[in-house]
């Protein structure tokens, strides 16, 4: 069974999503937030903190049908 | 020794003299430049006890050794003094161009020494130094006195300037170049004004040798693709520090009327795209190919900015979601000459005093047309303004309102809730300058981050290590925003200078860095007392989102202090042990 989630990148990382702002996916069952990053050839250290449903979440959290996810690029500061 | 030029330029404005000698090497051995190498030399020049905005006091204005390459990121210009608003020691950073300008005149750093005696700017032309007449700029804004230099000397030139605010010697006020960028902490624009120095003009035409230059040329290209311009810092390019304000947000510690919460329900209309939208362009300093600056115009107002402590303290803290307004709000403090977050901050507190009913300031949480005329009757001394310039320690002691007062030794808070990010709290309460967020940055690692956020736990050993590793960033002069390892920091040092640092030596000198800031703040009775929080991060719970009921409890924060401390290898008041002092050859 599929499920499908909206999914926003910040920053830098919009141009994994070809510049475009988001984006619908399908993903089956039981999919990660990890799992999303990796189908879209997101490298790990290129992801900073990432939110489902506007809730700080790891990559490892479930996804279910409906979910938001939005994925900023790592900061440092100042 | 290559890098350096190794000449500091004297000014005494007394009596208008000046004077160059050699770069005193053996503290170069040690504490490397900019606010290592700056500290040094005030910790060694200044008598104890000497009050921040007396004659006595001196002005350093400091670069690095990679200040004026082709080294990415390295533009930044170190300023050091004693803070008129905490009596700390103090050292700010500014961007733009002005520290290779320096550079290039032929000198690593300028010692400026008395007071005029009369309203006056430096003017230095490589070897040409001279004290000239500023009767006519004095009471000028910033952006305009600026512009009246510039028109006088030509394009060529850097400025450095204040505004009102500097001049009339109020604790909030900034030094400004370039017009939109400032060395904004503690103060240090009063101790131009007390000097009765309105500005610094720079022109440098000389050249600078640098260990080998043929490596550079050969790495820089390689290192800019791969490394600064990588998706761990790209973000500085693409969004700047807007970027932050919907982690903070997400995450609950985005201060929110005065600190009473960490989420704000306007937070769209002030966040990384609500600038994007108002963006025209992109401003980057000498040597930068991150270009973190957003150029942005709303209504017939532009400016550099806002940044994201000004949309946290000036928006989000004073509970104002308009950006125009907060546009035109950071123009005027830019104007006046005074630091957006403490200015934020001191709103915020004079908001809240007033929905509380402990005094009536006339102004209120989300509205804006109070809001807009503060800067100027703060910079101007008009009205509210007399009080509001005190300064958020100063304002709650005279009307009662400590409670409420968001500071720490007299130093108000930046815009990263403590409540939701312990290892913060301990770093605004160790911070050598009072509450600041460029000693250590704990945030990115908790409420950003992986780590435990509200948790005590090896947060004592994350704000040591980051307090180094600023330290050395600072005092090498890297930007914030570029994430570099202390290898590459030393790989970049000894490829200009022609030295051979290891990452461990770069350790160890932002530890002395520290433990020298330490001993100064120490010197001037600074305590254990002092390393403290204000009441409401520890009796406050936050009201929604992430850190909803979210208290950083006093034991906890005690707790973290004396690991802290017994870490460190200071004694259990805080002071730094003789050992230790030995130990790093302070």
């Amino acid at each position: 069974m599929l499920i499908e989630v909206k999914f926003q990148l910040k920053g830098p990382l919009k141009r994994y999503l070809w510049d475009k702002d988001q984006a619908r996916i399908k993903l089956n069952e039981g999919s990660t937030v990890a799992d999303l990053l990796a189908a879209y050839n997101l490298p790990d250290r290129s992801t900073g903190m990432i939110a489902v449903n506007g809730k700080k979440e790891r990559s490892q959290v479930v996804l279910v049908d409906g979910d938001c996810v939005i994925v900023y690029p790592p900061v440092s500061g100042g | 020794m290559e890098g350096y030029q190794n000449r500091v330029l004297r000014v005494n404005l007394k009596d208008s003299s000046s004077s160059t000698e050699p770069l005193n090497m053996p503290w170069v051995e040690k504490y490397i430049g900019g606010k290592g190498l700056g500290i040094k030399y005030l910790y060694e020049e200044l008598s104890p006890g000497t009050n921040a905005l007396s004659a006595d006091n001196k002005l350093i204005l400091i670069t690095g050794p990679l200040t004026g390459t082709i080294i990415p990121c390295t533009g930044k210009l170190s300023i050091v003094s004693r803070s008129p608003a905490t009596g700390t020691i103090l050292d700010c950073s500014i961007g733009g161009h002005v520290a290779a300008e320096l550079k290039y005149a032929g000198y690593d750093a300028l010692i400026i020494e008395q007071k005029a005696k009369r309203p006056s700017y430096l003017y230095i032309e490589d070897d040409l130094v001279e004290l000239r007449d500023a009767s006519s700029l004095w009471g000028t804004g910033a952006h305009e006195a600026e512009k009246k230099l510039i028109n006088s000397h030509g394009q060529d030139v850097k400025v450095l300037v204040i505004g009102p605010a500097g001049e009339k010697m109020l604790p909030m006020s900034c030094i400004n170049t370039e017009f939109y960028r400032q060395a904004g902490r503690g103060g240090i624009g009063a101790v131009m004004g007390s000097k009765n120095l309105k500005a610094i003009v720079i022109r440098g035409t000389k050249g600078l040798r640098v260990g080998n230059m043929e490596k550079m040329m050969e790495i820089i290209p390689t290192l800019m693709r791969e490394d600064t311009l990588s998706d761990h810092n790209y973000w500085a390019y693409t969004d700047g520090t807007p970027m932050t304000l919907e982690l903070s947000q997400t995450s609950g510690v985005l201060p929110t009327n005065n600190f009473q919460d960490g989420t704000f329900q306007g937070y769209k209309k002030i966040n990384a795209e609500a600038v994007a939208a108002v963006r025209k362009g992109k401003k980057a300093c000498f040597s930068c190919c991150l270009a973190c600056g957003n150029h942005t115009s709303a209504g017939s107002i532009s400016i550099v900015g806002p940044e994201y402590e000004t949309l946290a303290l000036c928006g989000s803290n004073c509970g104002i979601d308009n950006l125009e307004a907060i546009i035109a709000f950071n123009r005027a403090c830019d104007d006046m000459g005074l630091d957006t977050i403490s200015v934020g901050n001191v709103v915020a507190l004079a908001m809240e005093m007033t929905e509380k009913g402990v005094h009536d300031f006339g102004l209120e949480f989300g509205r804006v047309d109070s809001y807009l005329a503060v800067p100027e009757k703060i910079g101007r001394q008009e009205g509210i303004g007399v009080d509001l310039a005190l300064g958020a320690r100063k304002l709650a002691a005279k009307y009662g309102g400590k409670h409420y007062a968001m500071e720490v030794k007299g130093l108000e808070l930046p815009g990263y809730e403590p409540r939701g990010s312990w290892g913060m709290g301990l770093a605004y309460a160790t911070a050598d300058r009072g509450a600041c967020h460029m000693r250590a940055w704990p945030v990115g690692d908790e409420a950003f981050g992986d780590l435990e956020a509200c948790s005590s736990r090896d947060k004592a050993r994350l704000v040591m290590d980051l307090q180094h590793y600023n330290a050395a960033k600072y005092s090498a002069i890297f930007c914030d925003f570029w994430a570099l390892e202390f290898e590459t920091m030393a790989d970049l040092i000894n490829l200009a200078c022609g030295r051979k640092y290891s990452a461990e030596d770069l350790v160890l000198a932002g530890e002395r860095v520290v433990n020298l800031a330490r001993l100064f703040n120490q010197r001037e009775g600074f305590t254990a007392e002092d390393d403290t929080l204000p009441g409401r991060v520890f009796l406050d719970p936050l009201k929604s989102g992430a850190t909803a009921g979210k208290v950083l409890p006093e034991s906890e924060f005690t707790k973290m202090l004396k690991e802290y401390y017994a870490l460190r290898g200071w004694n259990q008041n805080g002071s730094v042990k003789r050992e230790k002092i030995e130990e790093l050859e302070l």
